[in-house]
């Protein structure tokens, strides 16, 4: 366990930000933390940096109490800050050269260390720039190099990829692919499902500052599904495939709608070759499908609300 | 505590390739200087000269020189908010450092910064203009002591104010309105408006009224080290005053 928090509980004023929030971190995995905007992500982050105090709940890192007075943890932690917090003043190597310098790195380690962190976010052509001349996706990669240059074991990224075009978006996933790879446990937060499916080996779900749910995707769809449901369309609908198809195993109903059929079946029968070939035997299949249920809507189910407001 | 003279470097680095910055804190001084004795040379008549020097010219110079040295602060509150209050600070205030020694590190370049802006003043003036300095000790000590106030009193409105807006406001408030009572503007307030305070603050009431005092004392108008080093400490004592504030502060607004 790299990360416990328990009970976690963060007021603003009459804001109750975080809500007992409780939250564990294994070693090696990549933990998606999805919630919708306002949700409490950045105030667990920060509470878990130790950058701002909580009113109640505990929290431990690597094993030691986690505070804001605890410098100890932070060498070996790197967090991706929500905003771009690079300076722009500076080139990008020279930003590199800063934050290596505070985690204590010197001389031959920290250029070799700046030369395979621009290369990772594919900058090192723009080294000797000033983050000013970087389009949004890029300012980003920067963002997030600087917060590998002293190669934490523990990265945390509070939504690298907000309002930015979908090639660096895809580059960035890439490279949480890779840095997972090399053994580093990330926090990855998020209101995208689909980014969060893609390269998160566990997720928890925050609603209103609390923990609502956790496990795999699929763990989580398993929460909410009761029953698999395959839609067809039969070339022609007869009372004989209607009748074959209700006696397959696992099928619980069939509803017929001219040439539509709703198929609901037991979670897990695996039973779709069987309705496709029976409705083959009887006339022939013009369409199905068969949607499994997705974070979107094991949120809508949890929440009885949309993960994300839609946006333009 | 190791990680002190990186952060140094940084802000000294960046304060010192800041153009504007650089213009303001070391172009302007020297242009002022050279357009008001310009302007001052018209009525020069003999009495103004003593030993050889023409203390109108001092005169002129000594307010520029304090003045300048005490709105030095201004621009550390520049680098101090985006970097330790806003979105930044979560990046600053998350590597393995005390925030107080980091916020200590930036004050001492922009210090540094001040510092090589009176050396440049004093040099070029000596140099170029043939100006009398007076007592070399005194006028480091009041230099030095003018740069510390002016960080503190700023330090300090960081400290308080709730936004980097704010607090430019209160430093321009507070450094335009002590050098424009100290007579930097258009001399002592005092001989335009028919207030007694306004003499007092003239003579005594502001940092640039007493660097002048003590500078005068320390060899103008009468030799009396006594007086210019009673100016000194209370120079000294208004900053000592500024950063047990900063201290106590500090502590309430990290608590
Ligand atoms: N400094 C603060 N002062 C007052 N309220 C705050 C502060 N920071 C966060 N909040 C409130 O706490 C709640 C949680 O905010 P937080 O930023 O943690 O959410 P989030 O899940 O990170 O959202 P987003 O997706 O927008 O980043 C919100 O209601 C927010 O308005
Ligand atoms: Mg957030």
């Amino acid at each position: 366990m790299i990360v416990s928090m328990k009970n976690i509980v963060k007021i603003y004023g009459d804001n109750t930000a975080l809500n007992n929030l409780n939250l564990e971190i294994r070693e090696g995995e990549v933990l998606g933390l999805l919630g919708p905007n306002g949700s409490g992500k950045t105030t667990a982050i920060h509470i878990l940096c130790g950058l701002i105090g909580k009113n109640s709940g505990e929290v431990t890192v690597f094993g030691m109490p986690q505070d804001t007075k605890n410098l100890k943890t932070r060498q070996q932690m790197g967090l991706v800050t929500q905003e771009v917090t690079v300076f722009k003043d500076l080139t990008a190597k020279e930003n590199l050269r800063y934050f290596g310098g505070l985690y204590g790195l010197k001389g031959a380690e920290l250029e070799a260390n700046i030369k395979e962190v621009l290369e990772f976010v594919e900058l090192t052509d723009r080294a000797n720039k000033k983050p000013g001349t970087f389009s949004g996706g890029m300012q980003r990669r920067l963002n997030i190099a600087c917060s590998l240059v002293h190669k934490p074991k523990f990265l945390i990224m509070d939504e690298p990829t907000v309002a930015i075009d979908p090639q660096s978006r895809n580059h960035i996933l890439e490279s949480v692919k890779k840095i997972a790879a090399r053994g580093t446990t990330v926090l990855y937060t998020s209101h995208y499902m689909e980014e969060v499916q893609e390269i998160c080996s566990r997720i928890v779900v925050m609603d209103a500052g609390r923990a609502i749910a956790s496990g795999t995707v699929d763990e989580l769809i398993a929460q909410i599904q009761h029953e698999e449901v395959v839609r067809l369309t039969a070339l022609a609908a007869t009372d004989v495939l209607t009748r074959e198809l209700e006696e397959i195993a696992g099928v619980q109903s069939v509803i017929v709608n001219g040439n539509e059929y709703v198929i609901a079946s037991t979670v897990g029968t695996g039973n779709l070759n069987r309705i496709l070939e029976t409705a083959q035997r009887h006339g022939g299949v013009a369409g199905f499908n068969a949607d499994k249920p997705n974070l979107e809507d094991v949120f809508l189910t949890l929440t009885g609300k949309k993960l994300r407001d839609e946006e333009a | 505590m190791k990680q002190f003279p990186l952060v140094f470097k940084h802000y000294f680095k960046r304060m010192m390739t800041n153009k504007v910055a650089l213009f303001v804190q070391l172009g302007l001084p020297i242009i002022l200087i050279i357009v008001n004795l310009a302007i001052a040379a018209a009525d020069t008549d003999a009495d103004v000269m003593q030993n050889g020097y023409n203390m109108m010219h001092t005169t002129i110079v000594i307010l520029m020189l304090f003045s300048f040295a005490f709105f030095g602060g201004a621009w550390l509150v520049d680098y101090l908010f985006p970097d330790l209050t806003e979105a930044r600070k979560f990046r600053l205030f998350f590597v393995p450092i005390d925030k107080r020694i980091y916020a200590l590190a930036a004050m001492l370049a922009s210090m540094i910064v001040s510092f090589l802006q009176s050396l440049l003043i004093i040099v070029l003036t000596t140099v170029a203009l043939n100006i009398h300095w007076g007592d070399v000790g005194i006028l480091a000590a009041l230099v030095v002591v003018t740069i510390l106030l002016s960080h503190f009193v700023h330090y300090f409105l960081y400290l308080v104010a709730k936004n980097k807006g704010q607090a430019n406001a209160l430093s321009n408030l507070i450094t335009f309105g002590l050098a424009a009572l100290g007579g930097l503007f258009f001399g002592n307030p005092g001989d335009l408006v028919d207030l007694p305070i306004l003499n007092w603050f003239h003579d005594y009431g502001t940092p640039l009224s007493q660097a002048r005092r003590s500078m005068h004392y320390a060899g103008f108008v009468g030799d009396d080290m006594g007086i210019a080093i009673q100016s000194l400490l209370i120079l000294l004592s208004a900053t000592a005053l500024f950063i047990c504030l900063t201290f106590i502060i500090g502590k309430v607004k990290k608590a």
